[in-house]
């Protein structure tokens, strides 16, 4: 059971238990949700979408019905962003990249892989404390360090993923090696700054 | 106040992950993708990272409130004091809202970063709410809620529901501009000039010495021109009885709480303790009962800071009570106005619609003390449409009950009553003064 959702529902709140229909429980949700919270939504609805179609420019277009019914998965796990429908979302995505096998060579990898990770921290975060309240600015300025380090990962593993196929260049090799240890680096490094402040 | 204990256990973020993360991996090695690695690979890490963070003791949490007791429209702070948070990252306290308990922010909702909270002295972090208290009577704050979050959202804690502890909210005493005097102090020390001689400062007479004079009393400027000696004689100083009545059988308009408008319970309620704090913090002694269909709730007379208290505390609890059907038609309970000493000044908060109130009124008119019956029935007042009564029916049996009202009104003025309709801060102060000047006047009491 979730955190926001536990908090939302328990017995002592029963305010969420006052709207009878689900759309006007999700539209009650999204009226009175803090500003940080819908623009976390927002990136869970979406950042899934842009995962799905990075494959397109290896030429490989998802299905639209996919499009369609990841769209609608996306929506459930924006309005509830700690529930198992996350999973499937990311399952979807993954299961597409495996059919569609983009490139490797292409910057579209990257760009998925980073869109899919963000929907999933966005979710994190979102569901750390109820719709109403949004997350204090000192904890999202602690995940954008976090993101940043994992966004390295992502495009460290890409460079080590290319050298493995044999990369076309060395130089381009280096670039990504650098960039993959400045990202990682300096997230972690933002990270612990932020939480030696505190 | 109350404390639980729950242990930390995987978030839904953490079970995600993991799910991705090991099912990624499988279909990347399966398939030989590589670019499924690069998709699982931050999915990877952060599942390690979140593994390796698991947090060890679970935090404890207490809810407490700074004040206990309060007036209506003061502000007092709901606190959660969590121990043992130190590997919390975020602390979420959620309180639900209750009628007539004000929440600040007004989302009831606390969020804290525990990395920049500051910690107390033993180490437990405390996480504030602001509760406004909005109209008087005993309330209970809603539950609360307390979960955190730890190992980069991995782990949760919580929600833990606490039960805050009950608020007693004193009413808020109306504003009362009113010098006038007690119409007939008859008690033994106070700050009342009597009818009668006395020890007190306020002169009444000159007269020719007589024996047990004191010499300090001698008037000499008349005692030389007249050649014998002359005294200055004062009245006495005495302290007043004062019986307050609130009608409690309805409770008629809409209460907005403090600052908001008024029903009639509320100003009965918040005019007695006006009338409450001014009189006994000049002496006099005030006595208290509340007239409803429920238990009898009384105050003795007594005066003096801590029966203010007192009497502040009884109508904290009063609740509108119209009884039962067979104690309506019976006539209510006998008022017990036959130990009242005589003098004593009676004041009726009541919005006169119940018949027991009249009833007791004219009881006590008879009595032949000094009796002001405060209208309290505000002009906003309707008889609300429901159990399936139309609202036409319904403004009609208001307006039929007005004017039985009116004729009620009008017999009890005949009987030498005097009402007053309560309109703010200066609303006593004629029917106070008029009372005075009656109470000089010679009057039969029935002793």
């Amino acid at each position: 059971m979730n955190l926001v959702r536990s908090l939302s529902s328990s017995v002592p709140f029963s305010r969420a238990r006052l709207s009878s229909s689900v759309v006007g429980d999700a539209w009650g949700r999204w009226s009175e949700s803090a500003p940080t919270q819908r623009l976390l939504r927002l990136g869970v609805l979406l950042l899934p979408l842009a995962a799905l179609w990075c494959t397109a420019g290896s030429g490989t277009r998802p299905w639209s019905w996919l499009s369609v019914v990841l769209l609608g998965l996306s929506v459930v796990w924006a309005v509830v962003p700690d529930s198992v429908v996350g999973i499937v979302v990311s399952l979807v995505v993954l299961v597409w990249w495996l059919i569609a096998d983009p490139r490797l060579d292409d910057a579209g990898p990257v760009v998925g892989a980073t869109s899919l990770l963000l929907a999933h921290l966005c979710a994190a975060l979102a569901s750390s404390g109820p719709a109403r309240v949004g997350p204090p600015g000192t904890v999202l300025g602690r995940w954008a360090g976090r993101a940043s380090a994992l966004v390295g990962v992502v495009v460290g593993t890409w460079g080590a993923a290319l050298a493995l196929v044999g990369a076309p260049e060395s130089s381009t090799l280096w670039g990504l090696g650098l960039s993959a240890v400045v990202l990682v680096v300096g997230g972690l490094s933002l990270t612990l700054r932020a939480e030696a402040e505190g | 106040m109350e404390q639980q204990l729950t242990g930390w256990r995987m978030s839904p973020v953490l079970v995600r992950g993991i799910v991705v993360a090991c099912l990624g991996l499988g279909l990347a090695v399966v398939s030989g993708r590589l670019v499924v690695l690069v998709l699982v690979a931050p999915w990877v890490v952060l599942v390690l990272v979140q593994l390796v963070l698991r947090p060890g003791q679970a935090p404890r949490a207490v809810v407490g409130v700074r004040e206990h007791v309060l007036t209506e429209g003061a502000t007092t702070t709901l606190h959660v004091d969590v121990a043992e948070a130190q590997e919390a990252e975020t602390l979420t306290v959620v309180a639900d809202q209750v009628p007539w308990l004000r929440l600040r922010p007004w989302r009831g909702t606390q969020q804290v970063d525990v990395a920049r909270a500051t910690p107390r002295t033993d180490g437990s972090v405390r996480v504030r709410l602001g509760l406004e208290a909005r109209r008087w009577g005993p309330h209970q704050p809603g539950g609360v809620g307390v979960g955190a979050t730890a190992g980069w959202d991995g782990w949760a804690w919580g929600p833990v529901p606490l039960l805050p502890p009950a608020l007693h909210v004193l009413p808020r005493p109306a504003t009362l501009a009113t010098s006038a005097a007690h119409p007939d102090p008859d008690g033994l020390v106070g700050a009342h000039a009597a009818r009668r001689a006395g020890s007190g400062v306020e002169p009444d007479d000159i007269r020719a010495f007589a024996p047990g004079d004191r010499l300090r009393r001698i008037n000499w400027r008349v005692s030389l021109r007249t050649g014998e000696l002359h005294v200055v004689t004062s009245r006495a100083e005495v302290d007043g009885g004062v019986l307050l009545l609130v009608d409690a059988y309805g409770d008629q308009g809409t209460s907005e709480g403090a600052g908001g408008r008024e029903s009639s319970l509320d100003t009965g309620v918040r005019v007695a303790a006006a009338l409450g704090e001014r009189l006994t913090g000049r002496g006099d002694r005030v006595g208290l009962r509340v007239l409803s269909g429920g238990v009898p709730r009384e105050l003795r007379p007594g005066s003096g800071r801590r029966h203010q208290r007192r009497l502040l505390g009884v109508l904290a609890g009063v609740r509108a009570d119209p009884g039962s059907v067979a104690s309506r038609t019976a006539g209510g309970a006998r008022l017990p106005v036959g130990h009242l000493p005589g003098g004593t000044l009676v004041v009726v908060l009541s919005s006169l619609l119940d018949d027991r109130v009249t009833s007791s009124v004219a009881a006590i008119s008879q009595r032949g003390l000094p009796l002001i019956v405060v209208d309290t029935l505000g002009g906003g007042a309707r008889l609300e449409a429901r159990d399936g009564l139309r609202a036409d029916v319904a403004d009609l049996a208001w307006r039929l009950r007005l004017l039985e009202r009116e004729s009620l009104l009008a017999r009890v003025e005949a009987a030498g009553c005097a009402v007053v309709r309560w309109s703010g801060p200066a609303s006593l102060e004629e029917v106070l003064r008029g009372l005075s000047r009656r109470g000089r006047a010679p009057h039969r009491v029935a002793r």
